[in-house]
């Protein structure tokens, strides 16, 4: 890997984003200050924090379970997210309790517990792969669920549920945003103070635990800060995958380390990059795409590259 | 007469429910070089292990096969394995810094130390690792089958530097390994443990305590 300065890396992510997210203010053409403020804006900012919380959690994951695929959505979170959404949105019509609940909060209620799952076993397994299948069986129960209920509900409430699941950075408003960059800042923070954890953890438990370092701690603390900040990004903008994913490689490729003190402000940048440029990509359409899916088919190719690329991994 | 740095006063190996060796008595002086032989699940690992919880920061025990990530210099990987001495960044102090300097002269692999360590040769990385136990100013370094990837010339080279080490810093090592033949070579002391499930250390004669690993009696 050949290896380039890191402020410069750094400045080249931000010209970039700048211009991709003026790009994005900018497309559709001059507007007044109302759809400015209360659309593009908010669609934008948004956008920026989603891609940098998910990148983030994807590069955490990626080191503690030591697998380059590795993201939240793998893990579960993501699935537990939509199952507390469609808990929501297609039983909620029937019962009462249910129906005060917004499909926001319940996402964020579903994405938590299945992080308090995945949190809790990760103390009994001490193997990284074990908590990965874990994760893995954990969104098909998920998913399992969600498929029955979506069997035995009626139009109205299919459709609310798949405009969540077909994720959005749209109809976010300025408290919600609020919220999603407190816990971007939260679950930065928790990376960064802990990065030469993640960074020994790369050599495997037992090498980490040989120098004095606590790999379960560590394992534990990187799992709380992806479940902060997928919890809050996918209860306002629905399951994003790929993102996690693509980022950090993106990341370790521009700067050619791996060293977390340098890649994790990088894969915050990459990540918000990537979602960016899919907004803008889905915005050229006609009618606005859904950002799942424009980030899958965008997304899914370079995973294919890396993967042919470098088969080692 | 050099320091006594472990010593072993009938101890019993193995596991909560499973007694590997008992009466088990050795000590480990300043510059000894130990070779520790067995077959395959005698518990070689498990007692490496068990001295590695002894004193835990003067005793620096490197696993067998530790993965190459890309992405780190030798060097990193050094400061990396520091993680005792290092602050919350990952940085080290400016003695310790001098310390890595003078440990890759020390195995002579100073010109490898801003290489990637995906791809140095395992024989190379083997005395990185090495390197680090003395950054991290191990009195004891253990070692767990340092020499079982290696090819011939390699794991020489590995085991040389590893008697130099003794002779000339007083670190005191224990490595196991099957390559009984390399081993005798450089060890001044063998531990050995037998078929007949006793425990062995010979100062001399070093055949006969190996042969025990075999032997059924």
């Amino acid at each position: 890997m050949i290896r380039r300065k890191p402020f410069i890396m750094t400045l080249i992510c931000l010209v970039a984003l700048a211009m991709l997210a003026a790009a994005d203010l900018a497309h559709g053409g001059a507007t007044d200050t109302h759809v400015m403020i209360h659309l593009r804006l908010p669609r934008v900012v948004t956008a920026i924090m989603a891609g940098a919380a998910l990148a983030l959690s994807g590069s955490q994951m990626q080191s503690v379970l030591r697998n380059p695929l590795a993201d939240p959505h793998i893990m579960g979170v993501s699935s537990g997210a939509a199952l507390g959404a469609a808990i929501v949105t297609l039983l909620g019509g029937t019962s009462g309790f249910l129906s005060g609940l917004t499909t926001a909060g319940a996402a964020f209620i579903g994405a938590s517990a299945s992080a308090c799952v995945i949190l809790a076993v990760s103390r009994k397994f001490h193997s990284a792969s074990t908590l990965l299948i874990f994760g893995v069986l954990l969104g098909f129960i998920a998913n399992a669920v969600i498929s029955i209920l979506q069997f035995t509900s009626d139009a109205e409430s299919l459709k609310i549920f798949y405009s969540w699941s077909a994720g959005s950075f749209s109809n976010t408003t300025w408290p919600q945003i609020a919220m999603t960059a407190a816990a971007l800042l939260a679950g930065y923070a928790i990376a960064f103070s802990g990065r030469k954890g993640l960074d020994i953890i790369l050599f495997g438990d037992e090498f980490a635990s040989m120098a004095g370092a606590r790999p379960s701690g560590i394992r534990l603390r990187a799992l709380l800060s992806c479940c902060i900040m997928t919890g809050a990004v996918t209860a306002f903008c629905g399951p994003l995958g790929f993102v996690g994913i693509i980022a950090p490689h993106i990341a370790k490729a521009m700067t050619g380390t791996s060293a977390h003190g340098t890649n994790l402000p990088i894969s915050l940048l990459t990540g918000a990059m990537i979602c960016v440029g899919a907004d803008l990509i889905s915005q050229m359409s006609p009618t606005p795409l859904p950002a799942a899916g424009t980030l899958a088919i965008t997304g899914i190719p370079v995973i294919i590259y890396i993967l042919i690329k470098k088969p080692s991994l | 007469m050099s320091k006594i740095l472990i010593q072993a006063t009938d101890m019993t190996i193995g596991y909560r429910d499973k007694v590997l060796y008992d009466g088990v008595s050795f000590d480990i002086k300043e510059g000894d070089c130990i070779m520790l032989c067995g077959a395959n699940g005698s518990g070689k690992t498990t007692l490496l292990n068990a001295l590695s919880k002894i004193r835990s920061c003067e005793t620096v025990m490197i696993p067998t096969r530790i993965p190459k990530v890309t992405g780190f210099t030798a060097k990193e990987f050094i400061r990396i394995a520091c993680f005792r001495q290092s602050d919350m960044g990952g940085r080290l102090s400016k003695a310790d810094e001098k310390a890595i300097d003078t440990a890759l002269d020390t195995l002579g692999i100073s010109h490898l130390a801003d290489r990637d360590i995906s791809t140095l040769s395992d024989g190379e990385f083997q005395k990185t690792a090495i390197a680090s136990a003395i950054v991290r100013r191990a009195s004891v370094i253990l070692l767990d089958e340092p020499t079982a990837f290696l090819d011939a010339e390699n794991r020489i080279s590995v085991l040389r530097t590893l008697r130099t080490l003794c002779d000339t810093h007083g670190t005191a090592i224990l490595f196991s390994t099957h390559d009984l033949y390399d081993g005798k070579a450089v060890c001044t002391k063998v531990f050995a443990l037998g078929a007949d499930r006793r425990f062995r250390c010979a100062t001399q004669d070093f055949d006969e305590c190996v042969g025990t690993i075999f032997r059924k009696f």
